[in-house]
């Protein structure tokens, strides 16, 4: 115990130092600032640039919450994958891992420590950008009441966990970045290829990331989300697991 | 257009983090010259031209190792 709290200060210094962390909480951040601001008035700028252009319905509220959920569960998790990619790759061609593990240090601890902090780092971006697109929203949109706008964000954050659980297993499983990172996008490529097939669509984590505008509309009810979450928790934590293991047998 | 200079403040909070991302990379290209391709003039080209983009790319795949 003592030694994952010692590595997981240490984690987080590193990752504040190489600027992960500042990078990923300007990307969520300004995403979260974006997102409604071009909601709103992509109309505008877009008739601004060409005059004659017939516009459709004026944007509501909800718009807003589409453009969080595409760019967050797009670009803001790929960003995070990308640079936690290097989490492992690191220290194994460093070889810095082996003085630790040498003097002690439980290597179920690293594992650990090092999800830890891509989690808390994940929490601390995804829920600052979520308030920026909630405070801009109401200010845009002042007086629109929607439902389920926490719950629905509550179920993308849960996916966060879940994409970091694949990515460390690859990270453990691959000795070079690149192909850790290829094999979280295959894992997520094919959770998300399932989501398509009818029977399976009902239980997969996929519908954490798909479904969450449709909550806040209430065209779904929350009672849909429960058994992907079931899932995507009992997933997350069997990756962690698996990872512990292969990381046990791993030479460093 | 009046709309849009209107809307404008709002997006006070994006430019001043784009500026930020802009100089702190900036300074990490001028204070560690190691890079894994291209030049420190080149470097300092991209991460202040392109804003947010240009950070990133710098520290994802320009950084070199520390020394």
């Amino acid at each position: 115990m003592n030694g994952y709290v010692a590595f997981l200060k240490k984690e987080l210094t590193e990752n504040i130092k190489n600027y992960r962390f500042l990078i990923l909480f300007a990307v969520f951040l300004i995403f979260g600032l974006t997102s409604p601001f071009l909601a709103k008035f992509m109309p505008e700028i877009l008739s601004a640039v060409a005059a004659d252009m017939q516009m459709g319905s004026a944007p509501v509220a909800l718009d807003a919450w589409e453009q969080f959920y595409k760019n967050i569960s797009g670009v803001g998790f790929s960003a995070f994958i990308i640079l936690f990619g290097s989490c492992m790759s690191g220290e194994y061609s460093k070889g810095t891992l082996v003085l630790l593990v040498t003097k002690g240090l439980p290597r179920s601890a690293v594992i650990f420590a090092k999800y830890t902090v891509a989690a808390i780092l994940m929490t601390v971006c995804y829920w600052t950008g979520f308030l920026a697109t909630y405070c801009y929203t109401a200010y845009l949109w002042p007086g629109t009441m929607l439902s389920n706008v926490f719950t629905a964000a509550f179920y993308l954050w849960l996916i966060g966990f879940l994409y970091l659980s694949i990515l460390l297993l690859g990270c453990v499983v691959f000795k070079q970045t690149f192909t850790s990172i290829l094999f979280t996008g295959g894992i997520v490529a094919i959770i998300s290829l399932l989501g398509i097939v009818e029977p399976l669509a009902k239980f997969n984590p996929f519908l954490l990331t798909s479904k969450n505008v449709e909550l806040i509309s209430g065209i779904t009810s929350v009672s849909e989300f429960l058994m992907p979450t079931i899932i995507s928790i009992a997933i997350t934590i069997i990756d962690l697991w698996i990872a512990t293991i292969l990381f046990d047998g791993k030479q460093l | 257009m009046d709309a849009l200079l209107e809307i404008l403040p709002l997006l006070i909070p994006v430019l001043v983090l784009d500026a930020v991302l802009a100089v702190v990379a900036a300074l990490h290209v001028l204070r560690h010259p190691h890079y894994r391709f291209g030049s420190k003039v080149f470097w300092l080209v991209v991460v202040v031209v392109f804003l947010l983009m240009g950070p990133i790319t710098y520290f994802v795949i320009g950084r070199g190792e520390e020394q």
